[in-house]
Order: structure tokens, then C-alpha cells, then sequence
């Protein structure tokens, strides 16, 4: 399979994380790639300590 | 076009301002606040920088929101203006400092109440928690000074 069109998904939890599928990269504020994994959970909340992933702090 | 639309013009271009296109990704307003200063009334003045800087910008706007073209001088028009072809297999998610995550390419997003929304080329997503159009961005956060640290 090699059209990975709409292969992507972004899910948002309610109060939760956005967490993101498929083909994909997250890069930083200086445009470094931070992430190459096929699934990633990103902070939605403002208040992860680990930003811009999800570090569970929501729940708090 | 949209009764908010607003075109601001110097001597060799004219700036196309689309409210209703803008994702508040920032890029004009960081770089060149001379030029886009969301502070001040009218927000955009093309007088504060040059022609090249401000094409810099408009050209780096992830959408349509601001687009320019050249002025028609001596009857002759030139075709250059903006284009921004947005191409994507690979979804890209740029965080923005002290903003929302640009994403850039084609995918779905699945809202918390279950309903998808497909994303043709471009969208943001609200990082600080206190959007009005979750999941996406509404430029709350600019009001809010949103969090101190670099992400």
C-alpha cells in the first residue's frame, strides 16, 4: 500500500490528549523532528510538563 | 469574498487580508511585527517594512489568509503572485511556540464526540485548553499570553 492519503488520523479525546496515527512527523518549535513513531499523544491542555506530548497531567 | 476582507497596498504590491482563512499559526506577527501588528488598527502596515521582507512573510503564511500580488505598473500586470501548494502523503505537525500544532497534509480528525472531519491540506490545533472551536485553534490563547515555557 503505498497511497497513505487520509491514512492519518488525529483523535481527540474528550479531556484528553490529541493523539495522532499513521504516517506523520511532530516537529518542535525550532523545526527539529521530534517524534518518527507510528502513534504519539500531544498535550491538549496546556499543563503537560512534557509538552508537546501528553504527560497525564490533565487528570490532575 | 467576505465583507471582513481587507487589501492594504505600497507602491509595488498589494496584501490581501482573508480573516476567515487565518489559523493563527503567528509566522507574520513574530517575524514582522512592523508589518502585522495585531495591536494596532489597521493591523497590517506595508509601510513599516520592505516590499521583499513583507512577500517573505505572506509567502510563509500556512493558508490563504494573507496572499499578495504585484501592482499593475505602466499597463503591464505581472503574474507573480503567492502560491502555496500544500503537498502531503506524510502528515507534518509543527508545534508553534507559545501557539497551536499546524498540521499539513491529508487526514482525519476525530472529534470528542466521535464525529470525523477530513482536513484536505491544513489545519491547528488548540494546545492551551482554552479554545472555543476545539479541537482546532481560535486564537484564544494570544489573548490568554497562553504558557511561559518554549513549547
Amino acid at each position: 500500500m503505498s497511497n497513505t492519503q487520509h491514512k492519518t488520523k488525529a483523535t481527540a479525546f474528550k479531556d484528553g490528549p490529541l493523539m495522532i496515527e499513521g504516517n506523520f512527523s511532530i516537529k518542535g518549535v525550532d523545526g527539529v523532528i521530534l517524534s518518527t513513531m507510528d502513534k504519539a499523544y500531544l498535550c491538549r491542555c496546556g499543563k503537560s510538563a512534557n509538552k508537546p506530548f501528553c504527560d497525564g497531567s490533565h487528570k490532575k | 469574498m467576505d465583507k471582513n476582507d481587507r487589501s492594504y497596498s505600497n507602491e509595488e504590491i498589494t496584501v490581501h487580508w482573508k480573516p476567515k482563512e487565518c489559523i493563527h499559526a503567528g509566522t507574520c506577527f513574530r517575524e514582522l511585527r512592523k508589518v502585522f501588528d495585531p495591536s494596532r488598527r489597521p493591523w497590517i502596515d506595508l509601510g513599516q517594512g520592505t516590499t521583499e521582507q513583507i512577500i517573505d512573510i505572506v509567502e510563509r503564511c500556512p493558508t490563504d489568509a494573507l496572499t499578495f500580488e504585484r501592482n499593475v505598473t505602466n499597463g503591464v500586470t505581472s503574474n507573480e503572485t503567492s502560491s502555496k501548494p500544500v503537498t502531503a502523503e506524510k502528515v507534518t505537525f509543527s508545534v508553534m511556540r507559545n501557539g497551536p500544532i499546524l498540521a499539513e497534509g491529508k487526514f482525519t480528525v476525530i472529534k470528542p464526540d466521535g464525529s470525523e472531519q477530513e482536513i484536505k491540506s491544513i489545519t491547528s490545533f488548540c494546545r492551551c485548553g482554552m479554545s472555543r472551536t476545539q479541537p482546532f485553534c481560535d486564537g484564544t490563547h494570544n489573548k490568554q499570553g497562553f504558557f511561559p515555557d518554549n513549547y
